[in-house]
């Protein structure tokens, strides 16, 4: 079973990679995303329930992006649990990719921009 | 009056009619049967706890949802009445930008939340589970030691120091997260309850918290825009 933490431990070392742009499953990854669990799903941006398989697509340079995930000190327990349950997990450059827009809108209700 | 035959085919016709409602009826009846055994199903493979958080989650989201759509239904008001004077009230447009800018955590802010003390070593993972469920909280900008930190920033860890986005910061960590004091409270609760074993944590409510770090915007050299 694929994990909330496994989702952001992936955008994590993909932002850690130089990614200029990130989705999930269609769904993008803004400032404020956040994944949570809900139930056997994955909560995206506390609004879209996303279900497997995930795909995660994220625009940058290929070789670091490839070299981010290849690393063997990354993803370490995820990669592990991937060989032993077959999870699946597998990884490809593409030359051309497509990340949607965001297609919320942010609201601060807290937060005052200063100055 | 009516025939022997038209009165046949009015039969049967009817008889037709009530057929296909009673099969509508019994699809209906075994996709409502399927569909609930389907979620007793789900839920029956989580715990009570699991499912009380899954439907206090839920909740929360909706909720929020709800706050969001009578928000941006007033912004969208704001924005059509821009458009409409021929992009007069470049305020509305403004001011559309500003939130844009302190969400990307270009501009400095300020407001409610709280700050969390970590007096020990922390591991990468850890300092982004935190972010994470601070966020999921509804937690509006985030900064720790003195860096502005939005979801695309990278936290590595080094040895017993962390990175943050190519800087050094060591013990001991402030996080400061500005949001619903109360909700972020609770998601920092659940993010220290771990850390808590082995470090010193303390968590603190502000009312005013300033976040006054910035990000410089970053240029996108792979990221094309599309149409």
């Amino acid at each position: 079973m694929v994990h909330y933490q496994d989702l952001q431990d992936i955008v994590n070392l993909l932002w850690a990679s130089g990614a200029e742009a990130i989705s999930v499953n269609q769904q993008r990854v803004v400032p404020t995303t956040s994944f949570f669990y809900a139930g056997v799903n994955v909560l995206v941006n506390n609004a879209t329930r996303l279900s497997g398989p995930y795909t995660i697509t994220a625009l940058g340079d290929p070789p670091s992006l490839e070299s981010g995930v290849k690393d063997p000190d990354q993803l370490s327990e995820l990669k592990s649990r991937s060989r032993i349950y077959g999870l699946g997990l597998s990884w490809q450059r593409s030359n051309s990719l497509r990340v949607p827009g965001y297609d919320a809108s942010f609201v601060l209700r807290y937060a005052q921009p200063a100055g | 009056m009516r025939s022997l035959p038209a009165e046949r085919t009015a039969r049967a016709q009817r008889l037709i009619v009530v057929s296909l409602i009673a099969l509508l009826l019994g699809f209906l009846l075994v996709v409502q049967l399927r569909s609930q055994a389907l979620v007793a199903q789900n839920l029956a493979s989580q715990d009570n706890t699991s499912v009380a958080l899954l439907i206090n989650d839920l909740n929360r989201a909706n909720t929020q949802l709800l706050e969001q759509s009578v928000t941006l239904e007033q912004r969208e008001a704001a924005l059509r009445q821009a458009l409409a004077t021929g992009g007069a009230d470049a305020k509305a447009i403004e001011k559309e930008l500003t939130v844009f800018k302190a969400v990307a955590g270009e501009l400095p802010v300020h407001g409610s939340g709280l700050e969390i003390r970590i007096e020990g070593p922390v591991q990468d993972f850890e300092v982004q589970d935190a972010l994470n469920n601070l966020r999921n909280a509804g937690g509006e900008a985030f900064a720790l030691n003195g860096y502005r930190i939005v979801s695309g920033t990278p936290i590595m860890s080094r040895g017993d120091r962390l990175m943050v986005a190519g800087h050094v910061v060591a013990a001991p960590y402030v996080l400061q997260a500005i949001g619903d004091p109360e909700q972020l409270q609770m998601a920092a609760d659940l993010s220290t309850s771990s850390l808590q074993t082995r470090v010193q944590v303390s968590v603190v409510r502000k009312t005013d918290l300033a976040i006054t770090s910035v990000l410089e915007p970053r240029p996108l050299v792979y990221a094309q825009l599309g149409s």
